[in-house]
């Protein structure tokens, strides 16, 4: 055979796996579609949520893979597939000390944010668990690349994998730019299909509810190749009408942070005017309050934040906001009643819903929602400026960034793909978003998907290397 | 048409390059050597000329053991062979050796309409060899060019300069050396890899190349230009922070003057 392990895809769940099984001395290479490396992980925060790391124990954070596995479990009300979500709960924290011997900077102090290097609250977990490191995914896949380049697994960009090559349920390998490459050992990591809007439409169409509202900042290379693969050889598939999308304004074209934030001082009111939900909840639960709530939330807030709001951002700021209003996407008028009849909310709701706000907010304790919590745990002043400054603006807020996809080839503890009757293929394997039954429809909060991604891609490696020794 | 290419490799501009200060040599960690990316867009233009005119692209490299892997990636783009300037003592060449030796090399190439090479390496920077070149293999020279063309055997070309665009003349064979814009290098597809391992590549070291010359006691050849000492640049410091307190901008202001910036 050509190699001991071919590996589709040069993201961080193919780049982990590559070094893992690089450092165990087999002999790999790494077929990446696009004319770059690093996928969606490049263009991530680069966070891991892991649970008993060594960053935590420095933080004095006590924390076990059991804790993290019994809350990854509820927060998916269980249907995930147990015994992989096991294995990523216990594994993670190794695969983080992992990277930080490669040279990953994760410093031990307290972040507030993602873009701040430390731990950090994840989603709505009680034990912080979100570790931001130096440089985010770009710095991430970095150091990866730099580990396989010193290691000799070679790389190949601008070739796509079109085909695998299975004989009697065991892999044989793959089928790159109509060259045929074999190796026992095959690791499909070729992202999710966020760039797919056929497999969308098919495998996540809750993704397509914000209409043209909606845009995805998957990487260009996130095609969904492990579908096709699935239907080539009748493979198993797990999460289907999963995945993750945030919370974002009508006129938002990209991540928030280049987009920017909408302000503090805002209230979410649903289609009965009334106010619903925390405004800051984590993206682990806000799609699904939203989903519950005819898919929108209007975004109410007055003159007096909109002023407030800082340049820079490319769609939150305050001219934009004027801009929008011109376009008919945003909603303004010199009374709250006048905005409800323009938003077609009932404006005695809509009334009731800002006085009990301003009531709430402007002392700094949401008893309804306990926003104050949430806004405590990201490090800001939970007193916030009441809505009272005419004229006021209402935004339509959507599920419209599809960040990741959740369907999948189905995998077992150790990465390992079946077919649809249950039988596993030998000597294959997928990890990332290619990888199905431990993303689930709930995303546990900021690093779930690298996390994972990187986990699967280094159980992957070390299986392969434990087979090719056997042999 | 038959066309020569000087492919370097060198340190990845992505990567901490330094210079040793015991050997006074630039350090070539080898996880960290890359094909010049000029080289890439000389070899481009190259193979743009062949799918034109038809005939053969070689590739041309001085460097150690390692810069085959460069030369490797020259093949895959789709050079139809190679040629690898390969001896200890070419270890630390000047620009003048480098010169006498790549003239060397390319005289074992009959017939060449083109030698190709970029305008500067990103290590050594010097810019000089391909002139130097020129005059070493009496061929016409036609530097820094961003743009050309060839047509029955005379070269038109282009020159930015800072005030204007010079138009460049020559007959062949001419040595062309160009800048970033001549070409967008293409990727190898992995079809390209496979079959650039069954491409030759000649190896010649200074025996065949007969170069008689002066060598130091480490077996390396003293050139007209000797390094004598390196120092490392100084750690730049932070900067200062200071927290806004309403008079920012003055102080921002007070030291604008005092650095003689404003």
């Amino acid at each position: 055979m050509d190699y001991d392990l071919i590996v589709i895809g040069a993201g961080g769940a193919g780049l982990a796996a590559a070094v893992t099984a690089a450092q165990a001395g087999l002999s790999v290479i790494v077929f990446e579609s696009e004319t770059e490396i690093g996928g969606s992980t490049q263009l991530s925060a680069g966070m891991l949520t892991a649970a008993g790391t060594s960053v935590q124990r420095e933080l004095g954070v006590e924390d076990t893979a059991e804790r993290f596995y019994q809350h990854y479990m509820d927060l998916n009300q269980w249907r995930v597939l147990p015994g992989p979500t096991m294995a990523y709960c216990e594994e993670a924290a190794a695969v983080v000390e992992w990277l930080k011997e490669l040279g990953l900077e994760l410093p031990a102090q307290e972040s507030s944010s993602a873009h701040e290097p430390g731990l950090t609250r994840a989603g709505v977990e009680d034990v912080w668990r979100g570790h931001v490191p130096k440089d985010q995914g770009y710095g991430l896949v970095q150091v990866l690349d730099r580990a396989r380049r010193s290691l000799d697994a070679e790389l190949v960009l601008n070739t796509r994998v079109s085909e695998l090559l299975i004989v009697d349920g065991e892999v044989r390998g793959v089928i790159a730019d109509g060259v045929e490459v074999t190796a026992p050992n095959v690791l499909v990591a070729s992202g999710g299909f966020g760039q797919n809007p056929d497999l969308v439409a098919e495998l996540y169409p809750e993704a397509l509810g914000a209409g043209t509202y909606g845009f995805s900042v998957a990487a260009p290379g996130s095609r969904g190749d492990h579908i096709e693969f699935a239907r080539q050889h009748g493979l198993s598939l797990f999460g289907h009408g999963w995945g993750l999308l945030l919370v974002t304004a009508s006129f938002q074209r990209y991540h928030h942070w280049q987009s920017g934030f909408p302000p503090a001082s805002r209230m979410y009111v649903n289609a009965e005017g009334r106010r619903f939900m925390d405004e800051d909840a984590p993206y682990a639960i806000s799609p699904g309050i939203l989903k519950d709530n005819d898919g929108f939330a209007w975004a109410i807030f007055d003159e007096e934040a909109r002023l407030r709001l800082p340049s820079g951002y490319a769609d939150w700021n305050s001219e934009n906001i004027l801009d929008q209003v011109a376009l008919g996407l945003v909603h303004r008028d010199d009374s709250l009643p006048g905005l409800a009849v323009q938003i077609g909310v009932n404006a005695r709701s809509l009334e009731t819903s800002t006085a009990r706000f301003n009531q709430l907010m402007t002392e700094g304790v949401d008893s309804d929602f306990l926003r104050h919590q949430t806004l405590q745990a990201k490090g800001t002043d939970p007193r916030l400026a009441p809505i009272e400054n005419g004229p006021f603006y209402a935004v339509k807020m959507v599920p419209g960034e599809l960040v990741c996809t959740h369907t999948g080839l189905q995998i077992d503890a150790n990465a390992r793909v079946q077919n649809q009757f249950g039988e596993p293929v030998i000597g294959l394997y997928a990890a990332g978003e290619a990888a199905g039954g431990v993303l689930g429809e709930r995303y546990v909060g900021g690093g779930n998907s690298v996390a994972h991604a990187l986990t699967f891609g280094r159980l992957a490696g070390l299986h392969a290397a434990a087979r090719v020794a056997a042999s | 048409m038959k066309i020569a290419v000087l492919i370097k490799q060198v340190p990845d501009t992505a990567s901490p390059r330094s210079v040793d200060p015991d050997t006074l040599r630039i350090t070539r960690d080898p996880a960290e050597a890359v094909i010049d990316e000029i080289s890439e867009r000389a070899l481009e233009k190259a193979l743009q000329l062949r799918t034109e005119h038809g005939g053969e692209v070689v590739v041309v490299s001085m460097g150690p053991d390692k810069a085959v892997a460069s030369l490797r990636h020259g093949l895959a783009l789709g050079a139809d062979r190679g040629v690898h300037l390969n001896d200890d003592s070419f270890a630390g060449a000047d620009l003048v050796w480098t010169a006498t030796l790549l003239a060397a090399g390319l005289s074992t190439i009959d017939s060449v309409d083109l030698i190709l090479a970029g305008n500067a390496s990103t290590d050594g920077r010097g810019g000089a060899v391909p002139a130097m070149l020129a005059e070493l293999l009496q061929m016409a020279q036609a530097t820094s060019l961003q743009a050309f063309d060839v047509v029955d055997g005379v070269l038109t070309g282009e020159r930015i300069l800072e005030d204007g665009v010079q138009k460049i003349q020559a007959t062949l064979p001419v040595v062309v050396s160009v800048t970033e814009n001549i070409a967008e290098p293409r990727f190898p597809g992995f079809k390209g890899i496979m079959t650039a391992k069954r491409k030759k590549i000649l190896t010649l070291d200074a025996t065949s190349l007969a170069t008689v010359g002066e060598v130091d006691p480490s077996g390396r050849l003293v050139g007209a230009n000797v390094v004598r000492s390196v120092i490392e640049n100084p750690a730049r410091s932070s900067g200062e922070k200071f927290v806004d307190d309403g008079l920012s901008g003055q102080r921002i202001s007070d030291y604008l003057k005092a650095e003689g910036l404003v």
